[in-house]
């Protein structure tokens, strides 16, 4: 009588015996097992590279990169991307320029304008992305492509293509060197937005909703969500993020730059991707985008090292990109 | 009649189960031969076997008394077996006629003879009488209509064996005919049909022999004629007829109306539809596909734009222009779609998030962080209640069976104590014992008090599933009717619009 009940869990019995190297691979990717192949491989082929200076510059390099694909990871959940996001932190880094210049003397009020500008300026971008997204249904790919086009105009228009530069001192002196608790400040920042996104996304509704909503929208709207507006809220917080990034690698470059970040989007959403995150949407975590852009901040760090010219690596960086695709194919297609 | 193909004790194995266990079957030249069983009792492993693309562990296939491999679904084309699968393989943007004459276009010497392959695509289709343009996109064609293509493209060339997966699934009752007729014209012509199914009704009117199969293993072979649905209902479950359906639970007198629908219209599909829905009852909506059966449980979510009537939920009149499903479900009620796949699972989310995503609220404490601790204790709870298997709340839902599946979408709606459920083909795709899971399901929850409407093709259901029955004939509520009154010919009468009664006469009010 129970037999069908019977096969159906012998069935699943069996998968049992493959699942638990599907799931590792669904969790974070292949990367743990690449990275630490990675860091051998490196270590190996130089004397250089596995040093206390040039692993802190790496994971230094990797911070901001870390932040954006947190970002990127927000939206891809939900079935989307965005594209805005390099010409967004352009944006936000000659803003946050023009208004230190105003305040040369005054460190407090300074910091204070500097980083409300930087969250408005990028929220803003993120805000209209997600409105064109989920009210007029533009496709993310044609809406953040735009926003990237107008955004990155309007830097170079803002800042008449020049950089900003006679930033006061006290703007890098807190934001790049300056400590808390110490930790060197962009470290801190990072720590908060990884330990607030992985509360938001995986200890509230939100992150539920998202995750839902990438998965089966329709199904989403059947349970009562509010579709749109979690659509919305998802690119208007990876704007959030976006603005943090953009003061901090303004302070770290210590200039407003109108082409600053224009790696970003892709690298961010390679990351992700290397990260076990699905262009599908609904599945991965923001850790593993995490560690997927500490992977390709560590992959460039490391053909540097051993004397890989610049067009070579982005030959490979480009296949790796197309290898993690075909990896992500593999783990998510269906039986 | 000769044997056109065998299976000799042909056996598959999948890592843990084995899906044919030492399975004999043979189907004759210029006959039907149906192939019935649950959901995993191997049918779909024996027919893709055929096909070619699986390839068995043991045992023997003979075509027309030979011995063959079938190497691939290609070799079984050359061999002259063609499958037609619920999952079709047309190309959207081309032209019907390019569809069925794909990979075999005629040319003159390199270019395409157009004009020949519509000319052949009209006379092919014609034999449906389905009325597609040969130049039509099968991107613009209705679901019923592209598996005509379908099988039209699978049977331009005149196969020796053509095997039909469910075909009748899709289609509606015009097509289902025209169906018909195609597969007798092919049967008389000699072709061998192997014909999947899970409605024993049709066996009937189609089928020569039948084959039941159970946990892999062949059961039965019978002529139709010798056989009763009791009989293979039994044959395919192990279980007897009467213990399939539960006892119903009278309403109870006093129960109030909760749900009242007046003159429900909608842009298309639904004209000036009644009903009254009170607690502790199952209505059920039947109604030929295309009657507006489904267009109901749409509308009352909203998903249907509705120009005219009213929509009361305990008490309650609900302003047209804000009828979604999030206004209803946070008064109650819970629309559960048809197409449980494509709208409402998250097949790559675990269980747990399944169930509990129009709950959370629930499971909120101060500052929105959710108590997952409680949430999985009570989850784990409705996982065992519902004996969903497997009892784990981290599996995908799309590693789930169909009737696996169907328990977790309705676990949804009893964890957010929903008290209206509207349920559109909840028991469509899923087998036997499945069913037998959601009917227990349905009746406690009626038992609980919560109101049921259940819309459904399969007339048992009707019959001995619910309190009362609606039928739907284009586009309006025609006939109510409770449960003693109900019978299949009164049904098959109103499907079929013979006859029309005063909504309010047997029914509304009664009941």
């Amino acid at each position: 009588m129970s037999t069908p009940r019977e096969l159906a869990t012998g069935r699943y019995v069996a998968l049992g015996r493959l699942r638990w190297l599907r799931g590792v691979i669904d969790q974070l990717g292949l990367l743990p097992v690449l990275l630490i192949g990675l860091l051998l491989f490196f270590s190996i082929a130089s004397p250089n590279f596995f040093t206390r200076t040039n692993l802190s510059t790496i994971l230094t390099q990797a911070l901001f990169l870390i932040i954006v694909s947190v970002a990127q990871t927000l939206v891809l959940l939900t079935g989307g991307f965005d594209l805005s996001m390099g010409s967004s932190i352009a944006l936000v880094s000659i803003v946050v320029g023009l208004q230190l210049l105003d305040h040369p003397d005054a460190p407090l009020t300074g910091l204070v304008i500097a980083t409300l500008a930087a969250i408005a300026v990028a929220t803003g971008i993120g805000a209209l992305n997600g409105l064109f997204v989920s009210v007029f249904r533009v496709p993310p790919f044609i809406v953040t492509l735009a926003m990237m086009t107008a955004v990155s105009g309007l830097a170079l228009k803002v800042s008449r293509g020049v950089p900003v530069f006679g930033l006061p001192g006290y703007f890098s002196g807190t934001l790049y060197t300056g400590k808390v608790l110490g930790i060197p400040v962009p470290w801190f920042v990072m720590v908060l937005v990884l330990l607030v996104m992985y509360l938001l996304l995986h200890w509230t509704r939100f992150g539920r909703y998202w995750y839902a909503i990438g998965s089966n929208a329709e199904a989403a709207r059947l349970s009562g969500i509010a579709v749109r507006f979690y659509l919305f809220l998802a690119y208007a917080i990876a704007g959030v993020l976006v603005g943090v990034t953009g003061l901090l690698l303004t302070a770290r470059v210590g200039s407003g730059e109108p082409t600053l970040g224009a790696s970003f989007p892709l690298e961010s959403i390679a990351a992700a991707v290397l990260g076990g995150v699905s262009i599908r949407g609904g599945e991965g975590n923001i850790f593993g985008a995490a560690l997927g852009a500490v992977f390709l901040v560590m992959l460039r760090n490391g053909m540097d090292i051993i004397g890989i010219s610049t067009y070579t690596q982005l030959i490979i960086t480009g296949a790796l990109l197309v290898a993690a695709v075909i990896i992500d194919n593999w783990v998510h297609r269906e039986r | 009649m000769a044997e056109l193909l065998r299976a000799i004790e042909v056996s598959k194995r999948f890592p843990g189960v084995l899906a044919l266990d030492r399975v004999s079957f043979e189907l004759r030249a210029g006959e039907v031969h149906a192939l019935v069983g649950e959901n995993g009792a191997g049918k779909s492993t024996l027919v893709n076997i055929f096909a070619g693309s699986l390839h068995p562990d043991g045992g023997t296939i003979e075509l027309e008394g030979r011995p063959v491999q079938i190497r691939s679904p290609h070799h079984a084309q050359e061999l002259g077996i063609r499958a037609v699968f619920q999952h079709l393989s047309l190309v959207p943007a081309l032209s019907v006629a390019e569809n069925i004459f794909l990979g075999r276009e005629l040319t003159t010497p390199g270019l395409l003879r157009k004009p020949a392959m519509q000319a052949r695509s009209v006379a092919q289709l014609g034999l449906f009488d389905a009325g597609i343009s040969p130049t039509a996109k099968v991107r613009d064609l209705t679901v019923p209509q592209r598996y005509l293509v379908e099988i039209a493209k699978a049977t331009l060339e005149r196969p020796k064996v053509l095997i039909l997966d469910e075909p009748t699934a899709s289609l509606t009752d015009r097509e289902t005919r025209v169906l018909y007729d195609l597969v007798r014209e092919l049967r008389g012509q000699g072709v061998g049909v192997i014909w999947i199914t899970h409605r024993l009704e049709e066996l009937y009117e189609i089928a020569d022999r039948v084959t039941v199969m159970r946990d892999g293993r062949h059961v039965a072979t019978l002529s139709v004629h010798e056989t009763t649905t009791d009989r293979l209902i039994t044959l395919m479950t192990g279980r007897e007829y009467e213990q399939i359906y539960p006892v119903l639970q009278p309403v109870p007198e006093s129960a109030a109306v909760v749900l009242a629908v007046r003159g429900l219209t909608t842009a298309h599909g639904l004209r000036g539809v009644h009903l009254r829905l009170r607690a502790g009852e199952i209505l059920g909506v039947g109604g030929l596909i295309g009657s507006g059966k489904g267009f109901l449980g749409r509308a009352l979510v909203g998903l249907e734009p509705i120009t005219a009537g009213e929509i009361e939920l305990f008490g309650e009149r609900i302003p047209l222009d804000r009828i979604s499903p999030h206004t209803l479900l946070e008064r109650g009620l819970m629309y559960f779609p048809a197409d449980r796949r494509h709208e409402g699972l998250f097949t790559n989310r675990p269980v747990l998030e399944n169930m509990t995503i129009a709950a959370l609220e629930q499971f909120q404490r101060a500052g929105g962080i959710l108590d997952k601790r409680r949430e999985r204790r009570i989850l784990t709870e409705y996982i065992r209640r519902l004996a969903i298997v497997p009892p784990n709340p981290d599996a995908r839902v799309r590693n789930l069976s169909g009737g696996n599946q169907q328990k977790v979408a309705l676990a949804r709606g009893m964890i957010r104590t929903t008290r209206v459920f509207v349920l559109d083909e909840p028991t469509q795709g899923i087998d036997v014992g499945a069913k037998i899971a959601v009917y227990e399901l349905l009746h406690e929850l009626a038992r609980q008090g919560a109101a049921v409407l259940f819309i459904t093709s399969d007339m048992l259901e009707l019959l001995h599933v619910c309190h009362r029955v609606a039928v739907m004939f284009q586009g309006e509520l025609v006939a109510i009717m409770r449960h003693e009154e109900v019978s299949e010919e009164r049904l098959l009468q109103y499907y079929f619009g013979h006859t029309r009664e005063e909504v309010g006469r047997t029914g509304v009010d009664a009941a």
